[in-house]
C-alpha cells in the first residue's frame, strides 16, 4: 500500500513518517508538496508534524489553505485513512476535520520528552492492532498541545468514542501529572465522526524502533495497514 | 478594506477573521469600523 505524506514549509517530521512508512514497515510512501492537488494513488494520508508556515497567527493557520488539502479533505470524505501527528493534529483542527483547538501549554514551555498514551480505542484504521488499553511510551514535542473543546463538544466526544489517546502514568492512570501540557480529560488524540481522521499530539512515528528509544508506535502505521488489508474504504483517488 | 458601504466593509472583514485572523473555538474579535 502507498501513503501519502504531505510536506508544508516548515514541515520537519515528514523524513520521519517517510523512514517509518517505507524502510521500518516496507510499504510505498510519497512526500507530496503542498501546492499539490493530487494524493497521487494513495491508500493513506498522513499529515506530519513541524511548524507549517512558521506556526505564523496560529499553529495550522495558514497550512488549512494550502492546494493539497482540498484533496485531504475530499478523500476524508470519501471515507479514507488520515492521519495527523502533532502539527498534522493543529492543522485537521484549523481545517475543520477534527473538532476543537489547541492552546498553549500551560506551562507555557516547549516540551519535548516521551509521554505515556493510552489507546482508548482499537475501532479505527489507525489502531486496529491495539490491544484494549495498551500502554505506548512515545515521545512528544510541542508548545501547543492543549487540546480545548466547549464541554459539550468534549462530551460528545467522549460519549461517541472519539476519544482515541490519553495521557496516563507508565502504569496506564489518568493523573494530572501525566498530562503534560493541560488538555481537557488528558486528550492526547481524537477521530471524527467517521473515525477515519485520526489525530494525536505525540510522534508514533518517532518512537517505530528501539534504537529511538521506543518501538510502541509502529503499531499505528501496522494498523492502518492491516485495516486497508481488511477492507477499510479506499477513498476515491 | 475597501467596500461599498459599512455593512459590506463589516461583513468581509467579519468572514476573513472567521476563516483565519480568529479561531472561533478559543478566540473572540470585535470590528471597529472608521
Amino acid at each position: 500500500m502507498k501513503f501519502a505524506i504531505v510536506v508544508f514549509p516548515g514541515s520537519n517530521c515528514d523524513h520521519d513518517a517517510y523512514h517509518a512508512t517505507t524502510a521500518v514497515i516496507g510499504q510505498q510512501a510519497e512526500l507530496i508538496w503542498h501546492k499539490e492537488t493530487d494524493l497521487k494513488g494513495a491508500d493513506a494520508v498522513i499529515l506530519p508534524g513541524g511548524f507549517a508556515h512558521g506556526d505564523y497567527l496560529r499553529t495550522g493557520a495558514i497550512a488549512r489553505f494550502s492546494p493539497i488539502m482540498k484533496s485531504v479533505e475530499a478523500f476524508a470524505a470519501a471515507g479514507g485513512p488520515v492521519v495527523g501527528f502533532c502539527n498534522g493534529f493543529q492543522i485537521l483542527l484549523e481545517a475543520g476535520l477534527l473538532e476543537g483547538a489547541m492552546l498553549r501549554n500551560r506551562s507555557l514551555q516547549y516540551r519535548c520528552e516521551h509521554v505515556h498514551v493510552r489507546v482508548e480505542r482499537a475501532d479505527t484504521p489507525w489502531t486496529s492492532l491495539c490491544p484494549p488499553g495498551l500502554v505506548m511510551r512515545i515521545p512528544i514535542a510541542h508548545c501547543e498541545g492543549n487540546y480545548f473543546a466547549d464541554p459539550s463538544v468534549i462530551d460528545r466526544l467522549e460519549k461517541n468514542g472519539q476519544v482515541v489517546f490519553r495521557y496516563v502514568s507508565a502504569a496506564g492512570e489518568t493523573t494530572d501529572e501525566a498530562n503534560p501540557n493541560g488538555s481537557l480529560h488528558n486528550i492526547a488524540g481524537i477521530c471524527n465522526e467517521r473515525r477515519n481522521v485520526v489525530a494525536l499530539m505525540p510522534h508514533p512515528e518517532r518512537a517505530c524502533e528501539p534504537v529511538l528509544g521506543s518501538g510502541d508506535g509502529k503499531v499505528v502505521l501496522d494498523s492502518v495497514v492491516a485495516s486497508l488489508r481488511a477492507g477499510v474504504p479506499v477513498a476515491a483517488r | 478594506v475597501e467596500a461599498d458601504s459599512v455593512d459590506a466593509a463589516r461583513a468581509m472583514v467579519s468572514d476573513v477573521s472567521n476563516r483565519l485572523l480568529a479561531n472561533p473555538v478559543i478566540e473572540s474579535y470585535k470590528v471597529d469600523v472608521a
